[in-house]
């Protein structure tokens, strides 16, 4: 899959400004960048959400999996009825089960509502609603933004399994360098609209040739000792 | 973000024990009791035509008097209870279809339909309601048909506007976008996913149209558009019955009673549907604080924070905060960590007094400066404790100016002129580094930058002289590179004006960075106390570890899976009777799950509460 000059405005307000990104096939690439340097808008412009200018090949199949797991399901709809929404209905009985083993959660959950289930079971059911759309590409924006530390820890190990298991490529959006060096294997780096460096994920954490790379790297919180 | 959990709503059955609530619950059965008993019972006495009796006043056979033939109008009223509430069910039910079917279009219509379904259903909105009925019932003939028609017509349009604004912001929301990436058709999504979540709503503008739709049929009726004799309804009683107005005033009393009533009743009872289902947690100040007995512990007079024994807890059985203690000495940075639902941000709300209705703060005592919280006024708390939270933008006025809402709180709390307090707001903007901070005082938030806004509500709380500086959460929402600037600010205020910090996060590796010494919470209650610079290597109890290595930093192996926790926390109302995280603790014993451990010393300025590291 490949981007070429894309380009998304808001009005008079140019939130991605002509950017080249490619995404090889079963690779994850993982992009940074402060709030407002246009990676959402990017992943909304891949996904089909908002509208572009430029090129974009090879973006059938498309899925998104959003920051905010308590937001992206419908509270009226059982975790089955949501797995299963891209499904044609005669697989469904088959489906939603083996979607729901691919994240790790029982298929008993099928029957269940939202609110029954934590922050991290409720991200981990909207990637398996992603994956019942059988994505090309997955576009994960900010998954774990939300999510405490203690189950963002599975979640990361989920995604990087994922992409092991089924060859999935991804765009995994993030504001910490941390866990996109963690999951990634190249790493864009994205400021005012731009991807101002592009790598494999060690280069870019060990030798970064962007001074907004840098000052992204200083402000990684560590523990002294 | 992580605040979301409600932390305990009012139980939805004491709306239905208020005074107007009940009056319309009786109303309304009353009512239902008419429709169905009337005409069974009157029905025979109302239509008895009596020629020895005609268009007479009150007497004791016809309490209300009679009609032109000379019928019980009191019968005729009780009777007609039917026909009235049937014809205002048909009218607010066609109004209802018709206007949520217009005002869900838009969502399934191409663009430009569905702009101009939109923009009719504006104009029609700017319609005069009885006008639209009127104009409908004279074309549609006169006659109860007509009517219903032209009152269903005329509250069509709320109801679409009503559908089309619900059905907007579930149409923003993330799960709408990922069906419709999943191929979802439009109609679907309506079924599905729109209407199922704007219902309710829906369903109390209902109960609130029907009263309306009684009044406007009586008022149809009363014009002569409505029913025709021999049919006759309460609007029908009152038209026959006006000419008399100034001989018999009494005739018209009955109709007019009857239509006052229902109408009261369907709209008390849509307004109390709409308050229980409105009602969530009423942010009412609790002032009753029944303290438990003293604890023997002499006060520590050092501690500008000094927290025993502090519980938090809501009808139930539900218990965030369980006996916390916590003290926090002058000029200190304390983090407090934890999970969501640890009971780290209610006891930050505990000390500021804003536990939300109806939680109930116990403590053994909860000194401030080394006074009583329970006995400082409220400007005394004002001034000593500056809170800062996760939205800057929750805690700011848009619709003032930053440098107004700065004064005010020098103006309120400290006496000070406007033109002092002006200079004070724009002298601490400055000192919190706000670039051009006079400029920018005479900005309202929403042209200033996250991290501006976050800077301008700290510079907010140092307007009096705090003692303590809680921060809950106060780089959550905002980019690494800004949070490292409000993190070094923190700590700037903290060196220059003396004051202690109680820093609340879920970030183990923030609180790390910034703090002297970090307290662990776990459901409720703390695990761990010990200096910041020791969480890398001598954190001892499981909880805290486990905490750390799930954490990734740049240096994390990436052939290896991240280290997680497995479980979760167990919510505040099931915390059992050991230690709270046994269940998912590697070197849990027997003794973890019934016995649980206090917290004890654990070498120097370290406090740990678990078996396996202690004993």
């Amino acid at each position: 899959m490949r981007i070429e000059g894309l380009t998304v405005r808001y009005g008079g307000f140019t939130a991605v400004d002509d950017v080249t990104l490619e995404i090889p096939d079963g690779h994850v690439v993982g992009l940074v960048g402060e709030s407002g340097s246009g990676k959402s808008s990017l992943a909304r412009a891949v996904s089909g959400l908002v509208s572009y200018t430029g090129r974009i090949d090879g973006a059938q199949r498309v899925q998104m999996v959003f920051q905010d797991p308590y937001a992206s399901l419908d509270p009226r709809m059982t975790i089955g009825e949501t797995v299963g929404e891209g499904i044609v209905k005669r697989r469904r009985a088959t489906e939603v089960p083996r979607l729901l083993g691919l994240v790790h959660l029982p298929a008993e959950l099928a029957d269940r509502y939202p609110r029954e289930l934590s922050g991290g079971q409720r991200q981990r059911v909207a990637i398996a609603r992603a994956l019942g759309g059988d994505p090309a590409l997955l576009v994960a924006d900010e998954i774990t933004g939300s999510l405490d530390v203690s189950v963002q820890g599975a979640v990361l190990n989920l995604v990087r399994g994922l992409r092991d298991e089924l060859g999935l490529s991804m765009l995994f959006i993030s504001h910490n360098l941390a866990v996109v060096r963690y999951v990634a294997d190249t790493i864009a780096v994205m400021h005012h609209g731009r991807i101002v460096e592009h790598g494999p994920a060690e280069q870019v954490v060990e030798e970064p040739a962007h001074d907004y790379t840098r000052a992204l790297l200083a402000a990684v919180p560590r523990l002294r000792g | 973000m992580r605040a979301r959990v409600t932390k305990g709503s009012r139980p939805r059955s004491g709306v239905w024990r208020s005074g107007p609530a009940l009056i319309g619950g009786v109303l309304v059965l009353l009512m239902a009791v008419l429709a169905v008993a009337g005409p069974i019972i009157w029905g025979e006495a109302a239509e008895r035509i009596d020629a020895g009796a005609i268009l007479q006043g009150t007497s004791a056979a016809h309490p209300l008097g009679t009609d032109n033939l000379g019928r019980d109008l009191l019968a005729r009223v009780l009777v007609a209870g039917r026909y009235s509430l049937a014809l205002a069910l048909a009218a607010t039910l066609i109004g209802a279809v018709g206007g949520i079917l217009l005002g869900a279009l838009p969502s399934v219509l191409p663009r430009r339909a569905a702009r101009l379904v939109t923009g009719a259903v504006n104009a029609l909105v700017a319609f005069p309601g009885l006008l639209l009925a009127m104009f409908t019932a004279v074309v549609a003939g006169l006659g109860a048909r007509g009517a219903v028609l032209g009152i269903g017509v005329a509250i069509a349009p709320g109801f679409a506007r009503l559908t089309q604004t619900l059905a907007a912001s579930v149409a923003g929301a993330d799960y709408v976008a990922a069906a419709r990436m999943l191929g979802v058709p439009r109609r679907r999504v309506l079924a599905r996913h729109i209407l199922p979540n704007i219902a309710e709503p829906l369903i109390l503008n209902l109960a609130q149209s029907l009263g309306g739709a009684l009044l406007g049929l009586a008022g149809m009726s009363f014009l002569g558009l409505g029913v025709q004799p021999p049919d006759f309804d309460w609007g029908r009683l009152l038209f026959d019955g006006f000419t008399r107005i100034y001989v018999t005033p009494e005739v018209v009393l009955g109709p007019a009673a009857a239509v006052a009533l229902a109408g009261i009743g369907f709209n008390l009872l849509g307004d109390t549907l709409a308050r229980a289902a409105a009602r969530s947690s009423a942010g009412q100040r609790d002032t009753a604080r029944p303290a438990p007995p003293e604890p023997a512990v002499e006060p520590d007079p050092e501690a500008v924070l000094e927290v025993r024994d502090l519980t938090v807890s809501f009808p139930g059985g539900s218990t965030p905060v369980r006996e916390l203690s916590l003290s926090v000495a002058p000029g200190e940075i304390v983090g407090l960590v934890g999970e969501s639902g640890s009971g780290k941000s209610l006891t930050a709300a505990a000390v500021g007094g804003l536990v939300p209705y109806p939680g109930a703060v116990t403590y053994g005592r909860l000194r401030l400066g080394g006074a009583d919280v329970a006995a400082m006024s409220g400007k005394e708390l004002g001034t000593a404790l500056a809170m800062v939270f996760q939205d800057p933008m929750a805690s700011l006025n848009p619709a003032l100016k930053v440098g107004g809402q700065l004064a005010e709180v020098a103006i309120v709390h400290q006496g000070a002129s406007r033109a002092d307090a002006r200079r004070r707001a724009v002298d601490r903007l400055g000192h919190v580094r706000l670039p051009d901070p006079a400029k920018h005082a005479a900005q309202h938030p929403h042209e200033l930058s996250g991290g501006m806004r976050q800077r301008a509500v700290i510079a907010m709380g140092l307007m009096g002289t705090p003692r303590l500086i809680i921060a809950d959460e106060p780089t959550t929402a905002l980019d690494v590179t800004v949070q490292r600037q409000i993190l070094r600010l923190l700590r700037e205020v903290v060196a220059e004006t003396g004051a202690a910090l109680l820093f609340i996060s879920h970030d183990i590796a923030v609180v790390g960075e910034l703090c002297d010494r970090v307290v662990v919470m776990y459901a409720g209650r703390v695990v761990e106390e010990l200096p910041a610079d020791r969480l890398a290597d001598g954190a001892a109890h499981p909880y805290t570890r486990a905490l750390i290595a799930s954490l990734p930093d740049l240096d994390t192996d990436r052939a290896r899976p991240l280290a997680g926790i497995p479980g979760t926390q167990p919510s505040p109302a099931q915390v059992g009777a050991g230690c709270a995280f046994a269940g998912r603790c590697a070197l849990a014993t027997e003794r973890c799950h019934t016995e649980r451990p206090e917290l004890v010393d654990h070498g120097p300025r370290q406090r740990v509460a678990c078996w396996e590291v202690t004993s």
